[in-house]
């Protein structure tokens, strides 16, 4: 168990590492995330009758594009300095590499939310933030995470990756991103729904699960050479 | 031999032309726009069909890499981006002048479009792999993920609809309802629809082999 | 049961529209792939590859024309109503059976006795329901949809009433959806034989190559 653990923690310690150093996925992330929901305000007009019912949809509007481009970066500084052909070389298993990336993903993706919930929350005037959404909120980013690693590996290798990771990951996430909006939803506005909110993070556990279990053993696939 | 299932296939198409047509009776309330509803319904279950065939020839690969079942499954996935872009088009111009609309976020019609996106991200893929064994890797995992992926969209959708309390659209009671004519007529479709299928299937599964056999020939020459 | 109609003007158009298109397709693809096939080898004179392709299409259209006009000529004369009653919830497709059958004039006898006269001319959009009876009903006429539904007056009363023509202009979507149909078929078609001449021309060239 501690083979496989201690890779785990070595890979996600050294994207930290690297990302200490240079800031530079969490900072261009963060710098988006912000334009996303400035952005979306303006587009869609909010005035304040509407801002409980479109303020969840846009904070994971904010999440998932931001995701998106924090992935992309993932595997594309790794490929360029020829470490990732290291890496593999490593007599590590590729279900260890698959989570240390994904882990330092997931760290990664926490912190810039966890920076964007305060201002989401100032700039929509909501009261506080509640555990329940926090829970939401780490679910939600465990998918994405997961999704996201294993898309970013399968489009670093194609021609036009930067739109193929887009395209690869938003139909899939779709239901996480629903279930992410609708249980938001329930614990920003507290009303009470047809689907309780309990359903909706049910659904966001199953797709976790599910694709925790799929992933590593895609990414083995992906990773052959 | 072969020219035969092509027979098979025309005069089969040409009867079920003929059944929905002439023969089938036209729909009291939506007129003979109805008649679409022969070639959206077949054609949605064999874009199911389709992609089922795509999960499994996916699984056969990667179990045993054998170039066939590559070649089975991406055939198969071209054919059910076809089969679903005929049942996307073909919905919204049914739906119009009977519901007056021309998309709504219903269940079957989003997990549908979900899909379709799904697979067309699989044939780019594809075509933007730089070789062929990476090509075939690829695609094996997401025709995998895509199907495994339905059942989550399905039920995301279908509570968000009921949470929304969207307009669901009357197709179902379409189906329940139906004359006993038009479900023969819509049997007979089925039939031919699959066996267009099975023969596109055919040929395209061909066409692969015969890209393999060139693509080895190519190596051979070059490795002397 | 019912009582109806329709004659389907424009519907067998679209049907012969299909069995061409079909026609065109199979055509088509024995032209590209004909070696595929196992065609034999034929002369070189395109004039003797056109006709001799162009035979199994021409098969089906002809197939396809008799069936059309087999049809059509079942549909002509007049024919008449079939005895049955009107009920509430009646839905229509059964009375289409009879095609093109031009209603007359009859009586109907109503399960419980009442009557039902009625009577509908060819081009005419009006429409004279004359009943004695309670029971309400609906029905079609002519080129159009003509929705007459709910209670007729009872006990001897004449009602008449004008009504007007409500097209069934909805036939440009159905071209167009089987059009989709053909359209992609045709374009799946096309890109496997730009595929399939280029690999065929490799294959050639390669045993070229090897007999030399």
């Amino acid at each position: 168990m501690r083979d496989f653990i201690r890779p785990v923690f070595v890979i996600a310690w050294k994207d930290i590492m690297l990302e200490l150093r240079t800031k530079d996925i969490v900072v261009s992330a963060l710098v988006f995330a912000l334009m996303v929901i400035v952005i979306f305000n303006f587009a869609l007009n909010i005035t304040p009758p509407m801002v409980d019912s479109l303020a969840p949809g846009i904070l994971w509007l904010a999440f998932a594009f931001a995701g998106v481009l924090a992935m992309g970066r993932a595997f594309i500084t790794e490929g360029d300095q020829g470490s990732l052909d290291g890496l593999l070389l490593c007599p590590v298993s590729r279900d260890a590499i698959f989570l240390g990336k994904m882990s330092s993903m997931f760290l990664f993706m926490v912190l810039i939310e966890s920076l964007v919930l305060p201002i989401f929350v100032v700039l929509f005037n909501f009261d506080s933030i509640s555990f329940k959404l926090i829970a939401i909120v780490l679910l939600g980013t465990l998918g994405f995470a997961t999704c996201g690693t294993l898309f970013s590996s399968i489009a670093f290798n194609l021609r036009s990756r930067e739109i193929m990771l887009p395209l690869l990951f938003f139909p899939v996430v779709t239901p996480i991103i629903i279930a992410c909006v609708e249980a938001s939803l329930g614990v920003i506005t507290d009303t009470v729904n047809i689907i309780g909110t309990g359903r909706w993070i049910g659904l966001i556990s199953v797709f976790d699960a599910i694709f925790l279990v799929l992933c590593p053993w895609a990414f083995g696939i992906v990773m052959e050479e | 031999m072969r020219i035969l299932l092509l027979f098979v296939v025309a005069i089969l198409l040409s009867i079920d032309m003929f059944l929905i047509f002439m023969w089938a009776p036209t729909e009291v309330h939506m007129g003979h726009v109805q008649r679409i509803f022969y070639i959206h319904v077949p054609s949605a279950w064999i874009a199911f069909l389709a992609f089922g065939l795509v999960f499994l020839g996916s699984i056969q690969y990667l179990r045993t890499r054998e170039q066939k079942w590559d070649n089975f499954a991406s055939a198969s996935a071209e054919l059910g981006v076809i089969f679903t872009t005929l049942v996307l088009v073909t919905g919204p111009i049914w739906a119009k002048p009977v519901w007056g609309i021309w998309w709504t976020w219903d269940v079957r019609l989003t997990t549908t479009l979900v899909l379709w996106l799904i697979y067309v991200s699989y044939l780019m893929v594809r075509s933007y792999s730089d070789n062929h064994y990476q090509a075939s890797r690829y695609s094996a995992v997401l025709g995998i993920i895509g199907v495994i992926n339905l059942p989550l969209v399905y039920f995301a959708v279908n509570w968000w609809n009921t949470q929304h309390q969207r307009l669901v659209l009357g197709i179902g009671s379409t189906e329940a309802g139906l004359d006993p004519d038009m479900r023969t007529t819509l049997y007979f479709s089925l039939l031919a629809f699959s066996s267009l299928f099975v023969w596109l299937l055919w040929f395209r599964v061909f066409l692969k082999k015969t890209e393999d056999m060139v693509r080895e020939n190519t190596r051979l020459g070059t490795d002397q | 049961m019912i009582m109806l109609m329709m004659p389907l003007n424009d519907i067998p158009y679209l049907f012969g529209f299909n069995i061409v298109i079909l026609a065109l397709f199979v055509g088509y693809i024995l032209w590209v792939f004909g070696d595929v096939y196992g065609l034999p080898k034929l002369s070189k004179s395109p004039f003797v590859k056109i006709s001799y392709l162009s035979l199994v299409p021409l098969v089906i259209l002809i197939c396809g024309l008799v069936i059309l006009s087999w049809s059509n000529l079942e549909n002509e004369g007049r024919g008449y109503v079939t005895l049955g009653e009107i009920g509430s919830d009646h839905r229509s497709d059964r009375d289409l059976n009879l095609r093109g059958d031009y209603v007359v004039g009859s009586l109907i006898e109503g399960s419980d006795g009442n009557s039902t006269v009625f009577e509908v001319t060819s081009d005419d959009i009006t429409i004279s329901v004359i009943t004695s009876s309670d029971i309400p009903g609906r029905f079609y006429s002519g080129k159009c949809n003509v929705f007459l539904e709910g209670e007729f007056n009872s006990d001897n009363i004449f009602w008449s009433e004008e009504l007007t023509c409500v097209p069934d202009d909805n036939l440009g979507y159905l071209l167009s959806a089987y059009g989709i149909l053909w359209i992609l078929l045709f374009g799946y078609m096309i890109f496997n034989s730009r595929k399939y001449r280029e690999l065929r021309d490799i294959l050639n060239s390669c045993t070229i190559v090897s007999d030399l």
